[in-house]
C-alpha cells in the first residue's frame, strides 16, 4: 500500500477549476492508482494569498472530493491566517468538523507568526495534524515563507500538535536537523528534483516513523517522487513507515 | 521495470562538495546500473565540474573505465582554458573519447563567444557529439557559496543553430525547457532527468519531434530509480519508450539520428 500525504487539485490562475469536485476526485484517484498509490492527502488547490471566499472554494472543493472518493481522497483545510482570527477560526471548525484530518498552510503569515496559535491548538483538540510549506531556498523566497528554523519554532511552542514540515529537499541536511529535537515535527519528502542521499539521512537522523512519502502532485510527478523513496537505500520496514504506515498514522486510518 | 535495455546518458563519477558521494565507486556505480536495468551510462568526472582544469580528474576517470562496458566515459573541456586544443586532441586520440560535455555556467563563458564556438567547430569537423550540462542542481536548492543560474535557453539554441552539424544533447532542461529547445532546431536533443510535471512525460511527447527525448538519470546526484520510474511509469507507446529508453541515444552516438 502507499499513501501519498501531499497533494493538490489542479487550479487555474487564482481560482480552483469551475468544478473540481467529481471530476478531479475520479481522474487523481484513477492517475494515482496507475502509480500503484491507493490514497491520497489533498491540501487544497494552490494559490497565494486567498480571501475568505476565496478560502471557502478551496475547502468546499477538497471537502466535494473527499465526500466524492471516500477512503481514497483524505484531506486538510487550507487556510490563510492573514485573515480575521474569528474566520479563520470558523473555518477550522467547520472543516475538521466536516472530516478533514487537519490543516495546511503555506506562505501567507511566517511560521513564527503568533496567529498561528490558536489554530495548532484547535487541531490538536480535534486530534488532527499541521502541515506547514518550509524552504532553505536560495533564490526566488517569497515574503514570510517560512523557513524550516521558522517551522521548529513552531513545532517548539506547541509540542502537543503533530506538525508535517514539507520539502525534504527544500529544507536539506540543516532542516532534517532544525525539527530534529521535536518529536512532535515531522518531513514530508514532497517536491524538488529526486536529490539522492537525503531520504536516508532523515530516516537516519529522525527515524522512519518521522519520514512520510509526498509528491506535491501536479507540480510534480508520482512516478519520479516515488523513485525517491523507492530508491533510497532503507531497509523494507522503514520503507513501509515512509510510503504507509506513517501517513495512516497521520489521517487516523483503521488499522495504522 | 523497462522491459527495454536502458541507455543513461546523464551520469557521473567522483566527488561533490554539498552531497555524500563517498560510497561510489565505480564498481558500486555498475551495481547499481545493473540493478536499474540500465546497460550503459554515458559518465563524466564530477570533480572536471569546479576543480580548475578537467584533464587531472578525466584522466582518471577514462582509467577507471576503462574494461568496464557499462560506464562509457565523457571527457569535459573547458573552452576558456589555453590547454583547450590539445585536450581535446589528447581525449579524442589516445583516450578515445566518444563524447564532449561543456559546463558554460560552471566554467563561467557564454556560449556564443568564440572559445565556444570554435570548440564547437572542432568538435563537430570531427564528427563527434557534444553534451552541454544546463544545469547541476535546482537553482533555489544550491548552496548559498555557489549559486549559478542554469545556461539560458535562447542562448543553447542560438549556439545550436550556428552549429547546425553538430548534434548537441542539452542536460538537466526542466520540462518547458525541453519542448523549447526541441522545437528550435533539429540537432538538439534533451534528456529527461530534470523533466518532471504532474502528468508525466505523456503530454511532452505530442509537443516535441520524435527521437529526440533520451534517458537519464543524473546519478549520483539523483535516485537513479527516479528517471526509471518516470519512464516506466509513462502512458506512451512501446515504440516511444523503446526510443527514449535506448534507440535515441544510440542514434544520437553513432550520428545516425535525425
Amino acid at each position: 500500500m502507499i499513501i501519498d500525504i501531499h497533494t493538490h487539485p489542479r487550479w487555474q490562475g487564482n481560482r480552483p477549476l469551475q468544478h473540481p469536485g467529481e471530476a478531479e476526485a475520479d481522474a487523481m484517484v484513477a492517475t494515482a492508482e496507475r502509480h500503484g498509490i491507493h490514497a491520497l492527502c489533498l491540501l487544497g488547490c494552490f494559490y497565494s494569498y486567498p480571501d475568505e471566499e476565496g478560502i471557502r472554494a478551496i475547502n468546499d472543493a477538497t471537502l466535494s472530493m473527499v465526500r466524492r472518493q471516500p477512503g481514497r481522497l483524505h484531506g486538510l483545510c487550507f487556510l490563510n491566517p492573514a485573515l480575521p482570527a474569528r474566520a479563520v477560526a470558523d473555518e477550522v471548525e467547520r472543516c475538521l468538523s466536516a472530516g478533514l484530518s487537519g490543516v495546511k498552510l503555506e506562505y501567507e503569515v511566517n511560521a513564527r507568526d503568533r496567529r498561528l496559535d490558536p489554530i495548532m491548538e484547535a487541531v490538536a483538540a480535534h486530534g488532527g495534524f499541521v502541515l506547514h510549506h518550509a524552504w532553505y531556498k536560495t533564490c526566488g523566497h517569497v515574503a514570510q515563507e517560512s523557513t524550516p528554523a521558522d517551522v521548529a519554532a513552531l513545532g517548539a511552542r506547541h509540542p502537543r500538535t503533530t506538525l508535517l514540515m514539507a520539502h525534504l529537499t527544500a529544507g536539506g541536511i540543516r532542516g532534517v536537523l532544525d525539527i530534529r529535537r521535536y518529536p512532535n515535527i515531522l518531513v514530508d519528502t514532497s517536491g524538488s528534483p529526486p536529490v539522492s542521499g537525503l531520504v536516508e539521512y532523515a530516516v537516519d537522523q529522525l527515524g522512519a516513523e518521522r519520514v512520510v512519502y509526498g509528491s506535491d502532485y501536479p507540480i510534480r510527478d508520482f512516478a519520479t517522487q516515488l523513485g525517491r523513496v523507492e530508491g533510497a537505500h532503507l531497509p523494507p520496514t522503514a520503507r513501509e513507515h515512509l510510503l504507509w504506515r506513517n501517513a495512516a498514522r497521520l489521517l487516523k486510518l483503521p488499522n495504522s | 521495470m523497462i522491459g527495454e535495455p536502458l541507455i543513461d546518458t546523464h551520469a557521473a563519477l567522483g566527488h561533490w562538495p554539498w552531497a555524500d558521494f563517498s560510497a561510489l565507486d565505480a564498481d558500486s556505480l555498475e551495481q547499481r546500473l545493473e540493478a536499474e536495468g540500465i546497460e550503459q551510462a554515458w559518465v563524466c568526472a564530477t570533480e572536471s565540474i569546479l576543480y580548475p582544469e578537467p584533464d587531472r580528474f578525466d584522466e582518471r576517470l577514462f582509467a577507471t573505465c576503462q574494461g568496464r562496458s557499462r560506464l562509457l566515459p565523457v571527457k569535459t573541456i573547458n573552452p576558456v582554458l589555453g590547454n583547450w586544443r590539445e585536450s581535446l586532441a589528447h581525449a579524442v586520440g589516445p583516450l578515445g573519447a566518444r563524447l564532449i560535455k561543456l559546463y558554460p555556467n560552471y566554467h563561467r563563458y557564454p556560449l556564443l563567444d568564440e572559445p565556444a564556438m570554435e570548440l564547437a567547430r572542432t568538435v563537430a569537423a570531427l564528427g563527434l557529439p557534444l553534451l552541454i550540462s544546463l544545469r547541476v542542481e535546482d537553482e533555489r536548492n544550491q548552496s548559498p557559496l555557489l549559486q549559478l543560474a542554469a545556461v539560458p535557453v535562447a542562448e543553447v539554441a542560438t549556439f545550436a543553430v550556428s552549429n547546425p552539424r553538430l548534434r548537441i544533447l542539452v542536460l538537466g532542461a526542466q520540462y518547458g525547457e525541453v519542448a523549447t529547445l526541441l522545437n528550435l532546431t533539429p540537432n538538439l536533443y534533451c534528456d529527461i532527468a530534470f523533466a518532471e510535471t504532474g502528468d508525466g512525460l505523456e503530454p511532452l511527447l505530442p509537443r516535441i519531434p520524435e527521437g529526440r527525448l533520451l534517458f537519464g538519470t543524473h546519478t549520483p546526484f539523483f535516485y537513479p530509480r527516479a528517471a526509471v520510474r518516470k519512464l516506466a511509469g509513462a502512458q506512451i507507446s512501446a515504440a516511444a519508450r523503446r526510443q527514449i529508453a535506448h534507440t535515441n541515444a544510440r542514434a544520437f552516438l553513432a550520428g545516425t539520428a535525425g
